[in-house]
């Protein structure tokens, strides 16, 4: 059996004057696999992401990640090192003059060489399809560029697992299947918090629903997507081209 | 490098080739030097050698001067305001116009704008994260490189921001004007743009932390120290020397 490598038990969280928040989540995702949440606006994936990446303490409950808790001391940089996110904004998540510095800042502030930062930059940028684009300015780039320099900041620290928030949104039909490709391509641990359900079908090996704070179901991505009155129940709606793929293909996507 | 922030950076100078590393300190120390100065020949002198480093940089003049003309408005009323005095107290009372205080007025300003023009080859003529980090390794407080860091790179983007407020006010048949109604408008939009500024660096920070960020400036850069450089500093120290020295004989 695979090894855990996120653990959630029993997780609270609740924003100041707000009703949104995570309630008393649990949910393990296995070494390896890359798991969709999906859930209508205010469902908490956002927040969750944040309380896995230690930006955002909980009120209660646990989350283990590699294996160790994040009420460690001292826990949460050591996981951090070993994990990325990748921000639904990517304006808020590239901040340096260029591109290449923006990639190598994640690899020098976790501890590597000059000369090893300076490859993982060049690698990462390899790898979303950016050579050539070490010097250009963040914030003169497309927005699909943009999201595909957010990726290379992360996958230059040579992450287990990466966290995606909304990674498609506002992205052109060829940047969005660009990313998904990107997505699709990487070995790692990854979680996808998203509205978007073709890239769910093509990438997630399974799903975590989400509604009010809380998981409702898990499943196959198909088990979950072509499940039209649960999607309703949860304030989803099923995109009407989804039972005709079902229905064309069976169950494959 | 950024095309806006490190416009100067890829220039070819004596000083673009100083290591920042030791320029820095050069600067500095020669800027203390001009604050301290007291007579007027040697304020005089270090404003001439404020030009000759901004010539020697080679730094468009026209980019200096845009930039300079808000320091110039800013000293003007010096000229008003220092020369006229109110005697308290005194049995006539009333305002008095001391022309001698002219001469303050004009050191002041010299001496304002030596150190401002120094300001452009200190920090023109390498690429700005570059130079913060050498600030950072001379001991300048982690939380002022911060500071300098973020605000000098997110103007650009915060006016990009308010240039798109602006689009948007008017696309809605706003019409800018001089009276309560404009006022009230762009007090809004100033702080809806604080606003959305405050919630943004909120969410950068965030980004930056989950990178492993912990308030240290790491930059792909290794000092690369030649002997000139060393002579270079030695020669600001000796302008420095000359200037301090210079200026406590002239008083005398």
């Amino acid at each position: 059996m695979a090894e855990i490598t996120v653990r959630i038990s029993s997780l609270s969280y609740h924003y100041p004057e707000s009703t949104h928040g995570i309630e008393a989540m649990s949910l393990e995702i296995p070494q390896g696999e890359t798991w969709g949440l999906i859930g209508p606006n205010g469902a908490g994936k956002s927040t969750l992401l944040l309380l896995l990446d230690g930006l955002l303490k909980p009120a209660s409950g646990e989350i283990e990640i590699f294996g160790q808790s994040m009420r460690a001391n001292g826990s949460v940089d050591a996981i951090r090192k070993r994990m990325g996110i990748v921000f639904q904004n990517a304006d808020d998540q590239v901040f340096c003059p260029t591109v290449f510095d923006d990639v190598v800042f994640g690899p020098l502030n976790h501890g590597f060489t000059s000369d090893e930062a300076h490859d993982l930059a060049h690698e990462a940028l390899s790898k979303v399809g950016l050579d050539g684009y070490e010097d250009r300015v963040p914030q003169h780039l497309s927005g699909g560029e943009k999201r595909r320099v957010a990726i290379a900041t992360v996958l230059a620290m040579r992450p287990e697992l990466i966290l995606y928030d909304e990674p498609t949104t506002g992205l052109d039909p060829n940047g969005r299947e660009e990313l998904i490709d990107i997505l699709g391509q990487t070995r790692c641990t990854q979680i996808i918090a998203t509205h978007d359900f073709e890239m769910v079908l093509n990438v997630c090996d399974r799903v975590a629903l989400m509604s009010q704070g809380r998981c409702v179901q898990t499943g196959s991505a198909e088990e979950i997507l072509f499940n039209k009155a649960l999607l309703e129940e949860n304030d989803l709606v099923q995109p009407p081209w989804l039972p005709y793929l079902k229905s064309i293909n069976g169950t494959e996507s | 490098m950024h095309p806006e922030i490190d416009r100067y950076a890829g220039l070819k100078s004596p000083i673009h080739s100083w290591d920042c590393g030791l320029k820095l300190p050069g600067f500095l120390l020669l800027m203390l030097v001009i604050a301290t100065l007291d007579g007027l020949g040697t304020t005089a002198v270090s404003l001439g050698l404020a030009i000759y480093f901004l010539a020697l940089s080679r730094i468009s003049i026209g980019f200096v001067f845009s930039r300079l003309k808000w320091v110039l408005l800013f000293m003007v009323p010096l000229f008003v305001l220092l020369p006229l005095q109110y005697n308290f107290g005194t049995a006539d009372g009333g305002w008095t116009w001391k022309s001698e205080n002219l001469v303050l007025a004009f050191k002041i300003t010299l001496r304002a704008l030596a150190i401002t023009l120094l300001i452009f080859p200190m920090l023109g003529t390498a690429p700005f994260h570059r130079s913060m980090k050498s600030l950072q390794d001379l001991g300048v407080p982690k939380v002022l490189i911060q500071t300098f860091l973020f605000t000098y790179r997110y103007l650009f983007v915060y006016l990009d921001q308010l240039r798109k407020m602006r689009i948007a006010m008017r696309s809605r048949g706003f019409q800018p004007g001089f009276n309560r109604n404009s006022f009230k408008v762009y007090g809004n939009m100033v702080g809806m743009l604080l606003f959305t500024s405050f919630e943004q660096t909120e969410r950068l920070l965030n980004a930056m932390k989950s990178r492993g960020y912990d308030g240290n400036i790491r930059i792909l850069y290794q000092p690369e120290r030649d002997p000139l450089d060393w002579v270079k500093l030695m020669g600001m120290l000796m302008l420095a020397t000359i200037l301090f020295v210079g200026d406590h004989l002239w008083l005398k």
